[in-house]
């Protein structure tokens, strides 16, 4: 391996029904501008679900343990992949970066290049004053937690109700008895349905952002969510350059003093006027189209990570179209094997048992089914 | 018989719903991609222009919408009609099960159009449905879940009694719950009955191993490729994300003669579970047509995809001999990227160029 | 290296040793007792004879449930 690679770490690579933002990142890099100095590495806390996911999308593949299960161990075995290296951490999903936004100083401690938001702003961001101070409507509504949500039946309201997820996930209730299982649908171990609210008639707006400290603007791509999976996994998105998407988010990102990567959630009503309805710590799963349209968001973590100069925005594309494709990667079973033995995996048999897992010191036999 | 047998043929795919719950048609393409020979030119056939699939980098170099198959045998064949005079289809490959129906009821429409297909007649079709599956199942050797035809609320009121819970609940073509209480099985019943009316399955639930066969069968019948596959992953709304091929050469024995014995021709996916406890091999479903995880076979030393396009134009297959254990798929995402206007343009035109995209 | 991973062609499963685990499927399988494996055991990881006697047939016992004596 060339001493002048850069590793991006990538947690949270999972495809199947549910394709991430990690996975969206990881494509990116590996086809977009700079590739050939990068090496993207896969952070994987299984071998068998998320592990074996990554495995086309990355170029080594590692088994690590849970960030979000296992934050101090996460940091201690980035700490040791870090070591002689520069290394770029990037939280595929946003269960990690939830997770590790505390631990940001540890990762910088540990050698770890990060661009984290702070705790407080991924646990306790003050959703109704920013919308105020930024001149945004919200929908009319009430925030939730797990144990309210049952109740929320209960509730005199308007119908349909929206039920919507940090991550900005969303789906319909019609009537009362719907929302158990729309809730159960939409969970997911590091957060539930956060709030409740009436619909806007009108479109959605994702708005990736990657900011420098205290909200400022380095990078920003939007575009309309267009068809989603069951379970909110976004299939098909579209660009778009709207102005006042743009002057909203710099607004909101100003009020909020955003640091890292994240996603604004907005609507723009059927008589043109924007609605926010909640910001997502670490970039979108359709990241992958803002730098097919021009702003290659990923990339320029990457490279601000390691110290260099805020790319200026190039023109972006308005208009395109991403289709998300399911397709099926064939793979020796050895390779699940690999990954299961020794905890990792490299496309670059030159490189094959350069990272490695903790060794085995088990003086008992085991066989593990 | 095609009396040019290297040419490359043009092959229109249908089944191209590429997203969390996907469709044949892009694993099929891929196949004829990755196939030796002649480029083959190849055409998406979609009623939806949100079908993720037809838009795949490199994959399709035509895509036409076309009706719905409710709209039945005469919109479909006018539909290919008007599609003949831009583009001559030389082999349509149906991937969705009611595609199979709509080929073999207008074959012979088909055959004066030029277009050539691999399916089984309409009576083969109907001897491999779900409400039948029980008896062709014991005659192999198979055992089979137990299952009730559901005709009417009451029926499904009985079904409550009668089985233990969880059980599934199915549509008689396609969509299949599992049920854990009475109240979410009413729900269901009332969701299916509305979408695809009676009659409904109850079927009680077989834990085990999910084993599933691709195989194709000759117009003679005869079969030409098994691939058999076991689930390693499966998403929450039971759909597999990961497999490998196994060796099973006497379940492949045993589902072939079952097929032959119901005059099968074309490719079909047969639904099984592995009872580990007893090895009992339960046959769940018969589909009529490839299924989403077909690259595989490719993969495993059968490229089924190609085989059914030469069997339809009357070409010679030699059957495949040996299939290549361990070979794992996992499903992954590729994103394309095209303007939106061209989009747009499907869906007014209902034509899309793509090739050199 | 001895291997650590199994795959059983007829069924699909899928099975992974731990070092130990794979250095005992393999003596085993070249022939040796499970009395001079538990001895070797015994030396390379300072254990008691008995002990390791213990988990190597407890460990034999798994891979028979699981019809694993015939993999490569």
């Amino acid at each position: 391996m060339s001493a002048k690679a850069t590793w991006v770490g990538i947690t949270g690579i999972t495809a199947a029904d549910e394709p991430s933002a990690g996975l969206a990142a990881a494509q990116s890099l590996k086809r977009g501008p700079g590739a050939a100095g990068l090496r993207v590495l896969a952070l994987a806390d299984s071998a068998f679900s998320d592990g074996i996911q990554a495995v086309p999308a990355a170029d080594e593949v590692v088994v690590v343990p849970s960030p979000q299960r296992e934050p101090e161990a996460f940091v201690a075995a980035v700490r040791e992949l870090a070591r002689g290296r520069r290394f770029v951490l990037l939280p595929g999903s946003p269960g990690d970066m939830v997770a590790l936004a505390p631990r940001r100083d540890a990762l910088s401690q540990a050698g770890v290049r990060h661009m984290l938001p702070s705790p407080r702003q991924v646990s306790s961001l003050p959703f109704l004053g920013v919308a105020r101070v930024a001149g945004l409507r919200i929908p009319r509504g009430t925030g939730l937690d797990p144990a309210s949500v049952g109740r929320l039946a209960l509730r005199p309201q308007s119908w349909p109700l929206v039920l919507r997820t940090t991550d900005g996930r969303l789906a319909s209730a019609a009537t009362p008895a719907e929302i158990p299982a729309l809730a159960q649908a939409l969970a997911r171990p590091w957060g539930m349905v956060t709030r409740a609210h009436e619909p806007v008639l009108g479109s959605e707006i994702s708005v990736a952002v990657l900011c420098g400290g205290h909200g400022r603007p380095l990078g920003m791509a939007a575009a309309i969510p267009l068809q989603r999976g069951g379970n909110g996994a976004l299939w098909s998105a579209v660009t778009t350059a709207d102005p006042g998407v743009l002057a909203a988010t710099r607004r909101i990102l100003d009020v909020a003093r955003w640091t890292g990567p994240g996603e604004l959630h907005l609507i723009r009503d059927e008589a043109g006027a924007l609605w926010f309805t909640g910001v997502t710590p670490g970039f979108p799963s359709w990241i992958s189209l803002a730098a097919a349209a021009g702003r290659p968001l990923v990339r320029q973590y990457v490279g601000l990570c390691l110290g260099a100069a805020s790319l200026l925005p190039g023109a972006y594309r308005d208009g395109l179209f991403m289709s998300r494709v399911a397709m099926d990667i064939a793979m020796p079973i050895t390779t699940l094997g690999q990954l299961a033995t020794e905890g990792a995996f490299s496309h670059d048999t030159r490189h094959a048992g350069t990272l490695r897992a903790a060794p085995d010191h088990a003086a008992r036999a085991r066989v593990a089914h | 018989m095609d009396s040019l047998p290297n040419r490359s043929l043009t092959v229109a795919i249908t089944g191209l719903a590429a997203s969390d719950n996907p469709g044949p048609g892009v694993a099929v393409a891929r196949c004829l991609r990755e196939a030796r020979g002649p480029r083959q030119t190849l055409v998406g056939l979609s009623f939806d222009h949100r079908f993720t699939g037809l838009y795949a980098t490199g994959l399709f170099d035509e895509a036409f919408l076309i009706p719905a198959p409710a709209y039945g045998d005469r919109s479909f064949v006018q539909a290919l009609a008007d599609i003949r005079r831009q583009t001559a289809i030389d082999v349509l490959v149906p991937a969705l099960d009611p595609d199979v129906g709509l080929c073999a009821a207008t074959r012979r429409s088909l055959a004066a159009l030029g277009i050539h297909t691999l399916v089984p007649d309409a009576a083969a079709i109907r001897r491999r449905a779900k409400s039948v599956l029980t008896p062709l199942a014991e005659t192999v050797g198979f055992s089979a879940p137990r299952t009730v035809t559901l005709l009417s609320q009451t029926a499904m009121t009985a079904a409550l009694r009668d089985f233990t819970l969880p059980f599934f609940l199915k549509g008689s073509f396609a969509d299949a719950r599992l049920v854990s209480t009475a109240e979410q099985a009413h729900a269901e019943f009332e969701r299916l009955v509305g979408q695809w009316g009676f009659p409904l399955l109850a079927q009680e639930r077989v834990l085990g191993d999910e084993l599933n066969l691709t195989v194709l069968f000759n117009r003679k019948s005869e079969l030409v490729g098994a691939v058999p596959m076991r689930k390693l992953g499966v998403t929450d709304r039971g759909k597999g994300w990961a497999g490998v091929t196994v060796r099973l050469p006497d379940v492949v024995e045993r589902a072939g003669a079952l097929l032959r014995s119901i005059d099968w021709v074309g490719p079909a996916e047969v639904e099984m579970i592995r009872d580990p406890a007893s090895n009992r091999f339960y046959l769940i479903e018969i589909n009529p047509r490839f299924p989403a995880w077909t690259y595989l076979t490719a993969a495993a030393g059968q490229n089924l995809p190609w085989a059914a396009v030469q069997l339809a134009m009357g070409r010679e297959v030699r059957p495949f001999r040996e299939v290549r254990p361990g070979q794992l798929f996992v499903r992954s995402v590729e994103d394309a990227f095209i303007p939106f206007d061209q989009v747009e343009a499907l869906t007014s035109s209902r034509h899309l160029v793509l090739r050199g995209r | 290296m001895d291997p650590r991973f199994l795959f059983k062609e007829d069924c699909g499963d899928v099975f992974t040793l731990n070092l130990t685990g794979a250095l005992v499927h393999r003596l085993y399988r070249e022939g040796a007792v499970p009395e001079d494996i538990a001895q070797r055991l015994a030396r390379s990881h300072g254990i008691s004879p008995g002990q390791a006697l213990g988990d190597v047939l407890a460990f034999l016992a798994q891979v028979r449930i699981h019809g694993l004596l015939a993999e490569s």
